[in-house]
Formats: structure tokens, sequence, C-alpha cells
């Protein structure tokens, strides 16, 4: 007997023996942790005050949902003892095209589902007074300064809160007033000789974004009085 | 446009053709790292041969002296050292062990890279021809700042092709002449890592043009700010990239083996495919910061347009992508630990650990606001607190949570191979005898790791928005807009479907229909 013919022998002792997809009870178990969340987000989430400031929208509640749903689907997966094994070539070219075009197909519904939000530009009057319109500027959302910045609570928390930024911007370099650091700060960003501690430098250099008009603007308003 | 393709349109053949032609490059020039590595694995057990180790490992350590000194930039000196840690720890504790399925593995997987290597040219060559008709512009442009680099790729691609050729068609001749076979393989790495940092060179040039690009120096244009981030990061995703490929064909032949030993062999194969893949995935976050770092410092609007405004759902993307990586890799982990006897008693760590990655990969993937980009404003009639995250859970879309769930993801995937590792000290490894699933999560990982390339690979292209050379040359064609999220997850989809056809092909030619004609011989 040849060296190829002695190495075909059947190879059943080595595959495990196919068992039901899964226990009904794991099944259950994971409907009820499943439902038990739905209901937090659905229903614990809407009972919170907003003023605790941990209550979830509509859209993160969705997102949560699929989250949850997806989760149990794979946490179902992990009690399957062992799926059959395909019997013939076409079956395990069958299954193989499943899998791969169930993972590239959610991937691609990942990507076209996903929600994204884009209102039409706000055409507000303009105001007329400087400090009024560096507040409509620093809380637009371009440039977005408020993504990063805070005053009085509200706004980002990756870059330092504005809220007394007069009382600290006239000490920070030597010899320039809070006027000309601030002027400095916006028009050259993390290039700026200054940067404050504690934080990545990452705000760009809005020289040439914003116009001269519009960051005397600013300046008013982050000096105040506001 | 002077001229456009036509039904496809120039921009999506310039994209199909350039991510199946990376596509390819990445198995062709990753599986080889680690063909010549295991080849060296399953060689005939001998001598450490200290006479040979010691003066190698000592002309790395002067290598990486020289050129930590003379190196123009700290992340270039850190990697340097760090390549050369890896190389000297491997001259210290690596031999080669006898084990004849190192031998098989890397003789296998040759043969597919070999079929692979004519697809690379071909799918090249495409993408090379859509550059100069339609966007013919930006081919005279770096033809013309880069024409030396393009001289010096078109013979080494000769000197390469002649090396893997040798090196694959000498394999059964030099059997008995192993250090020469290796010795050719190794030489076959070099060139083929040269050959991909010199298109990288180009690649990075238009993302990072250095400043005074039309004074620069040959060598600047070479040296340019993104070079090393993106070598790095290629070179350790082309090692991944290779692994998991190695994983899919392991997979495929296992399912179809009609012997005991071949399945036991398929098992073991897609073990070490998967093994590498993912020890060489946990690095890549990593390398992607060092990458992502040196963009930052280069030009900081690159970086918010990536992070923070029209790409930032891209990242959103990547972080489901990457979080599912993980959940395939540590499924088909505990799958392994599954097979080897007694490990009973240690399944029972399996969903807690997939609890905390499940959890962890949710804060990742948790948006800051469902705003399309940084000027979008929220629509008409719809509530703020919809799309915004409440003020008290910001942080959950902070940089700092994000970076801290996948350090937890990271390190719970090495605390599961701890589990494995403790599973072999109470049992033995039943090869063969793994849970069919297991080998579909290996074909799930390979296809999110081709996808997640994909989408990695329009980022960098799209974060020059509408210049084909930042700053430097305008792209003036109709296609120069950022492609929304939908669009681009389809393309890649696309790409992603046609690369697992031309392995599906490249996998029955060397395997079925070889075999076949073997057989009727």
């Amino acid at each position: 007997m040849s060296d190829r013919q002695e190495n075909e022998r059947p190879v059943e002792s080595a595959t495990p023996k196919p068992t039901r997809p899964g226990t009904l009870r794991g099944l259950r178990a994971n409907i009820g942790v499943s439902v038990a969340l739905l209901l937090v987000i659905w229903v614990g989430f809407t009972l919170l005050p907003e003023s605790t400031g941990v209550s979830f929208g509509l859209f993160y509640q969705g997102f949560f949902s699929v989250m949850v749903v997806t989760g149990s689907a794979f946490f179902w997966l992990l009690d399957l003892d062992s799926v059959p094994h395909p019997r013939s070539a076409i079956g395990v070219l069958g299954s193989l095209l499943l899998v791969y075009l169930g993972t590239v197909g959610f991937m691609v519904l990942v990507g076209v589902a996903f929600p994204q939000f884009e209102g039409a530009p706000a055409e507000a009057d303009e105001p007329q007074d400087a400090t009024a319109r560096g507040g409509a500027l620093f809380w637009s959302a371009n440039p977005g300064c408020f993504l990063c910045h805070s005053i009085d609570g509200a706004g980002g928390l990756r870059a330092p809160d504005l809220t007394d930024l007069v009382s600290v911007a006239g000490d920070r370099v030597a010899g320039v007033s809070a006027e000309g650091y601030i002027e400095a700060k916006i028009r050259q960003g993390m290039e700026y000789e200054y940067l404050v501690p504690d934080y990545t430098p990452m705000m760009i250099p809005f020289e040439g974004v914003l116009d001269d008009d519009q960051i005397s603007d600013l300046i008013a308003f982050l000096i105040g009085p506001r | 446009m002077p001229i456009d393709v036509p039904v496809v349109g120039a921009r999506n053949a310039a994209w199909i053709a350039a991510q199946l032609h990376l596509f390819f490059a990445a198995f062709v020039l990753g599986a080889p790292l680690f063909i010549v590595l295991c080849e060296y694995l399953g060689a005939a057990k001998g001598a450490q041969n200290w006479r040979v180790r010691i003066p190698l490992a000592v002309a790395m350590i002067v290598l990486a002296v020289v050129i930590v000194v003379y190196a123009e930039r700290n992340v270039d000196r850190i990697i340097v050292v760090t390549v050369a840690a890896v190389a000297v720890a491997g001259l210290a504790f690596v031999r080669s062990s006898g084990d004849a399925r190192y031998e098989r593995l890397a003789h296998e997987t040759m043969k597919v890279v070999t079929i692979a290597y004519s697809l690379t040219a071909i799918s090249g060559g495409m993408f090379a021809f859509v550059l100069m008709g339609p966007y013919s512009n930006l081919a005279i442009h770096l033809f013309d700042k880069f024409s030396p680099i393009f001289a010096v790729y078109g013979l080494l691609f000769f000197v390469e092709t002649i090396l893997l050729y040798v090196y694959w068609y000498s394999w059964d001749q030099m059997s008995n002449r192993k250090t020469l076979h290796m010795t050719i393989g190794v030489t076959l790495n070099v060139v083929g890592t040269v050959m991909m940092f010199l298109m990288n060179a180009v690649g990075a040039y238009m993302l990072t043009p250095p400043e005074g690009v039309g004074e620069a120096g040959l060598w600047s244009l070479i040296n340019n700010p993104s070079w090393s981030g993106l070598n790095l990061h290629r070179f350790v995703a082309n090692i991944t990239f290779g692994g998991l490929m190695v994983a899919l064909f392991a997979a495929f032949m296992f399912l179809t083996a009609k012997t005991k030993e071949d399945r036991a062999f398929y098992d073991w194969m897609g073990f070490i495919g998967n093994i590498i893949g993912v020890a060489t995935l946990m690095l890549l976050p990593l390398a992607g910061y060092v990458y992502a770092k040196e963009l930052f410092l280069y030009d900081a609007v690159i970086s918010t347009f990536m992070m923070a405004d029209k790409l930032s759902f891209y990242f959103v993307l990547q972080g489901v992508l990457v979080s599912m990586l993980f959940l395939g890799a540590n499924y088909y982990m505990w799958m392994s630990i599954k097979r080897i006897t007694g490990s009973e008693s240690l399944m029972g760590y399996m969903k807690p650990t997939f609890l905390v990655i499940f959890v962890a990969s949710a804060i990742w993937i948790t948006p800051q606001n469902f705003l399309s980009d940084l000027t979008a404003t929220i629509p008409d009639g719809t509530d703020p607190s919809d799309i915004l995250v409440p003020d008290r859970m910001a942080f959950l879309g902070l940089m700092m949570a994000k970076a801290l769930s996948v350090t937890v993801i990271i390190i719970f995937t090495f605390l599961t191979y701890m589990v494995y590792r403790r599973a072999l000290t109470r049992g033995s490894i039943e090869w063969g005898g793994i849970a069919p699933q297991a080998q579909y999560a290996l074909v799930f990982i390979s296809a999110v790791a081709v996808y997640t390339m994909g989408l990695m690979g329009a980022v960098r292209e799209l974060a020059r928005q509408d210049w084909h050379v930042f700053n430097v040359l305008k792209d003036t064609t109709p296609y120069a807009f950022t492609t929304p999220l939908a669009r681009m997850s389809m393309m890649v989809g696309i790409v992603t479907l046609l690369f697992f056809a031309f392995m599906a092909f490249i996998f029955w030619v060397g395997f079925m229909l070889s075999g076949r004609n073997e057989e009727m011989a």
C-alpha cells in the first residue's frame, strides 16, 4: 500500500459528533438577559430625569439595542457545542460562501445603516455686538470651539475650560496681555509657545481659517463680560 | 478630466485596482517573512551555532547604534531599536525544531504565494494604467519627482521575481542545502521589504510632502514626515495579513481534507496562522498610533479631518471591525482550548472573558454624537438629546475611554492565550479534533481583516481631501469629494469580495486542480 493510500483513511474518529445547536436553557437565559437590558434601555433611561445628565436619547437607545441583540446572538453562538461538518465539496463551498458573504454583508450594512445627521446651515440674523457675534461663533458648528472647550459647564472636555480665561490669560506668557495671548493662541493653536499643561496639544492654527474680524469677535466674547 | 473609465468611473477603477494590488502585495510580502522562519523551524534540529549567531547579533546592534546616532527623528530611533531588539532576541532564542509540519506549512504557503505573485503584478499594472490615463497629471508629477525610485523599483522587481521563482522551484532540489535555500529566502524578503519601502515613500509623499517641495532633494522626498510611520505600520500589518491568509487557506483545506492526517495538519496550520496574525495584530494599534502622531505633527488639519470631522465615522466603523477581529480571534482560541483534553474546568472563564471584551467594544464604538461632520448642525425637528451623548456620559466619546477599551481588549486577548497555555499543562491537544465552527471563525477573521485594511486604506487616501499631493497638487477631477461612509463601505465590500474570489481561484488552482492532475499522472 502506498503512503498516499495509507493516509486516505476515513476521518470520522477525528470529527466531533454534531450536536444540537445550543441548548434551550442557554437560549432562554440569553433571551431573558436581553429583554432585561432592553427594558433598562427603553424604560429605565426614559424614566431618568434629564437633569441627571445620564439619560440617553433615541438614537443611542437604538444603538445600544443593536449591541444587546448582537451580543445576545454572539453569546448564543458560544453555547454551540459543534456544528455539522459539511459532507460534500459543494457543502464546504456553500458554507464558506455563506460565512464569507454574511461577514462582508454585515460590515457593508454597518457602514450603510449607521445613522448620521446634518441639518440645513443656520441663517440667523448676524448680531451687531462683537461679544454676541463671538459667542455665536464659539457655539456654532463651524469652527466648533465648543466641541473641545467648555464655558460655564457646557461644551467639550478635551480642551481647557475657558470660563475664567480672562483671569489667567494675562499671566501665561511674560509681557503678553490677556488679549494678546488669546489672539496668538487662536491664530497659532498648538504651534504657540505656551501649551496648557495636562492637555494634549491638538488645536489647529486658525490663522487663515477665521478672518481678522471673526478673531476679534471671539476675543471679545472670551474676555467678557458675557 | 481628459479620460474617464466607462461604467465604473476613473476614481472607482483606481480604487479597486489599487486596493486589490495592495491586498495581494501585502500577502506576497508578508507571508514569505514567516515562510522562511517556518522553513528554519522545520529544519533538522541542530546546535545553535553561536559562532554565527553572536557576530550577527553584534552586527545588528552596531547597525542599530549607527542609525540611532544619525537618525533625524525619534520615531526612527524607536523603530530601529525595536526591530534590533526583536532580531537579537530571535538570534538568542529561536532554534530549529525538526518538526516536519513547519516545513510543510512553509512549502504549501509558498505555493500559494507563487500563484498570488502573478495577480499582484497584474493588479499593479491595472493600477498604473488607470494612473497614466485619467490621472495623467498626477502620474507625470510623481514620475518627475521620483523617477530614480521608479527605475530602482523596476530593477528590484526583476530581482524579486528571479529570487521568488528560484526559492520556490529549488525547494526540493535544495532539501540537503537548507542554509543556502534559506539564504535565498532571506534575500527575497530583504528585496521585497526594500521595494515596499520605496513605494511607501511615494504614497507617504502624497499625504505629507516635505516643506519646500519644489527644491527638495530626492532623499527629502523619500524621507518625508510620514514615511517611517507608514513603513512600520505596513510591515507589521503585512505579517498580520499573511498570517490570517494562511489561516484562511488552512480552514479551506481542513474542511475539504479527506484524511485524518491532513485534517490534523490543517488544524495545526490554522492555529499557527491565527497566532501569527493575532500576535502581530496586537502591535498594530501601537504602530497606528505612531503613524497617526506623525500625521498630527505634520499638519493638525489632516488629523482633525480624520478623527473629528468628515472621516470620524470611518473610525467608528474601524472600532466595529477591530472589535469583530478580536472577538473572532478569541472565539477561535477558546475553540482551540476546548479540544485540549482536560480543559473542561477552564471553559468557565470563556463567557466572562467575552463579556468584558464585548462591553469594552461597545464603549469603543459609542460615538460622541450622530452628526455627520464638524460643521453639521442638528436638523430641524430633531431633539438634540437624541443624537448627542448626555453631558455626564461625555467621557464615552473621548479618546481616553476609547484607548482604555482597546487596552482592556488586548489584555483579555492575552489572558485567553494564558488560559490556553494553562490548559496545555493539564492535557494534550487533539489535532484535527477542533469543532468545524472554529474554521468558519478563521474565514470570518480573514474577511474582517481584509475589509479593515480596505477601510484604513480609504482613510489614508481620503485624508488628502481634494488634493492629489496635499497642498501641492490639486485634484481637479469631478471625483474630488470625500466619499460618504455608506459609499465607502460598499466599495470596500466589492474589493473584498473580488479579493476572496481570486484567493479561492488560487487555492483551487494550487491544491484542487494540481492535486487532481497529480492523481491522474
